[in-house]
């Protein structure tokens, strides 16, 4: 006796939308993988996926809050506020998609897992901690009297996204990277390290000589940051960007990433 | 139906290439079991794998008009770092199946007690096989892909296995892969015996176990 479901018309090919549906379930599955291996079921749990952003971003605007000074009449938590949650999102983001490859390896045994797919669940989950932790802080700090809120949210909100856009590009070229060199496994970090200038946390461009300028201005980092601050400080400050540059810079840089994180798994696998 | 055509494999090692599948042709019809034989090193669990979809082939195509399991083996689709429960909940959202509903079963099946809330890392190697076929059996493959992990198990395991697989879901075709042909003469309708990355099939899995034995020699 044959089962009823194998005389069916059988399928060869799953459809745009049943593949979307398998990927965006994958995802999900993931997603709350990732969120259990990392925080446990005990103590705070999951509240650690912002805390931990959060501790590090409030520590460091403390002994910047002392040690450095801003131009014009931003107020200093606010400037170090945007400039250092921006940094956090880039390493974070970046170092948790290099190493989100080898240390998931065995995932991959399931047909339905795909690797970009591991790298997906790591990005939404490192940009919700990041972007939960931004907020929250914005909001604590304001009541403090430390800052105003921003004063357009959805012109900051559209710089942190594209600022997180190239950070997720950029991270899947480093996945790549990752998993077919351990060279650069090794000085990645020291890289993502010496990036720190680019992330455009530090100063305003305007702040900076014509020369500097020009440089930073290439980084689409130090553009998303600028047009960031200006949704948080409004015209109090004077900021340069382009943002159909990021967005070209962003295009193209996720079309090559997308590219090379097809052929992870082949590599991987035969290694 | 499932179909391998021209399936070709080899892998880089220091000493240059080493081909371990040569343009391997194979089919599975809908309900039948099939024995795949060979000695160690013959390219046995790279095939199956290929077939489960873990590695990828260097050419040759696939048709796959039902659904596979993952390779159930030594390794078995079951991550260490999680509980024996938190494995069951990944593995079924991936595959989309409801885990109240099997829960009971995979509880029953794998008899792991109170150590389904343990890391699958503290499991002994015939509890990982238990977990992974049982989650695997829940799933309700239409081919079930297993790679000698009859050989984990111990008596008691084997005679639920052979009850699961060929006597409740007896309409299921399965892939039984080993270097033993004691199960696959048993079990198989029909054999293939791989020698050194050529396959060879056999209607009868006896000619294959004949043919199987003149290797060994």
């Amino acid at each position: 006796m044959i089962a009823k479901q194998l005389l069916l018309p059988v399928r060869t090919k799953t459809t745009f939308y049943g593949s979307l549906q398998i990927q965006l379930r994958v995802i999900g599955a993931l997603f709350m993988r990732d969120i259990i291996a990392k925080f446990g079921r005990h103590g705070l749990g999951f509240l650690w996926l912002f805390l931990e952003p959060m501790m590090f971003a409030v520590g460091v605007t403390i002994i910047w809050a002392y040690t450095s000074h801003t131009q014009g009449n931003i107020p200093v938590a606010a400037f170090i506020l945007t400039g250092y949650s921006g940094l956090v999102l880039w390493r974070n983001l970046v170092n948790r998609l290099m190493a989100g490859v080898a240390s998931n390896k065995g995932l991959l045994y399931h047909r339905n897992v795909k690797v970009i797919d591991l790298l997906y669940a790591r990005s939404i989950m490192e940009f919700a901690a990041c972007t939960i932790s931004f907020i929250l802080l914005s909001v604590i700090f304001s009541a403090l009297g430390l800052m105003a809120l921003p004063d357009d949210p959805l012109k900051t909100l559209v710089g942190w996204a594209l600022y997180a856009w190239f950070a997720f590009a950029f991270g899947l070229v480093c996945a790549f990277m990752g998993s077919s060199s351990e060279i650069f496994d090794r000085v990645a970090h020291i890289l993502i390290y010496l990036s720190m200038p680019l992330t455009g946390g530090f100063a305003m461009v305007t702040w900076l000589s014509p020369e500097v300028q020009n440089i930073l201005l290439m980084s689409p980092l130090v553009n998303a940051m600028e047009l960031l601050r200006e949704g948080y400080f409004g015209m109090s400050v004077k900021a340069a960007y382009s943002v159909s540059y990021i967005l070209e810079v962003n295009l193209c840089l996720t079309l090559v990433g997308l590219i090379l994180v097809r052929s992870i798994k082949r590599q991987l696998i035969d290694s | 139906m499932i179909r391998l055509e021209n399936i070709s494999k080899h892998y880089e090692t220091t000493r240059g290439d080493k081909t371990v599948l040569h343009d391997i042709n194979l089919q599975i019809a809908p309900g039948e079991k099939v024995g795949i034989l060979g000695r160690n090193g013959a390219g046995k669990s790279t095939l199956i794998r290929i077939m489960g979809g873990v590695t990828l082939p260097d050419s040759g195509t696939i048709t796959q008009e039902m659904s596979l399991s993952w390779p159930l083996g030594f390794d078995s689709g079951v991550q260490g770092t999680m509980t024996g429960l938190d494995n069951i909940n990944f593995i079924c959202r991936i595959y989309d199946v409801d885990v109240d509903e099997v829960l009971p079963f995979v509880a029953d099946f794998s008899e792991l007690g109170r150590y389904i809330r343990e890391p699958v890392s503290s499991y002994s190697s015939g509890m990982k096989a238990r977990l992974s076929f049982a989650i695997s059996m829940a799933i309700n493959f239409d081919c079930m892909l297993i790679d000698e992990v009859l050989a984990v198990g111990d008596q008691r395991f084997k005679e639920r296995c052979h009850e699961e697989l060929l006597v409740k879901r007896k309409d299921r075709a399965l892939v039984l892969v080993s270097h033993e042909p004691g199960m696959i003469r048993e079990i198989c309708d029909s054999a293939y015996v791989l020698v050194e990355g050529h396959l060879h099939h056999f209607n009868e899995v006896e000619e294959a176990y004949l043919f199987y034995t003149g290797t060994m020699q």
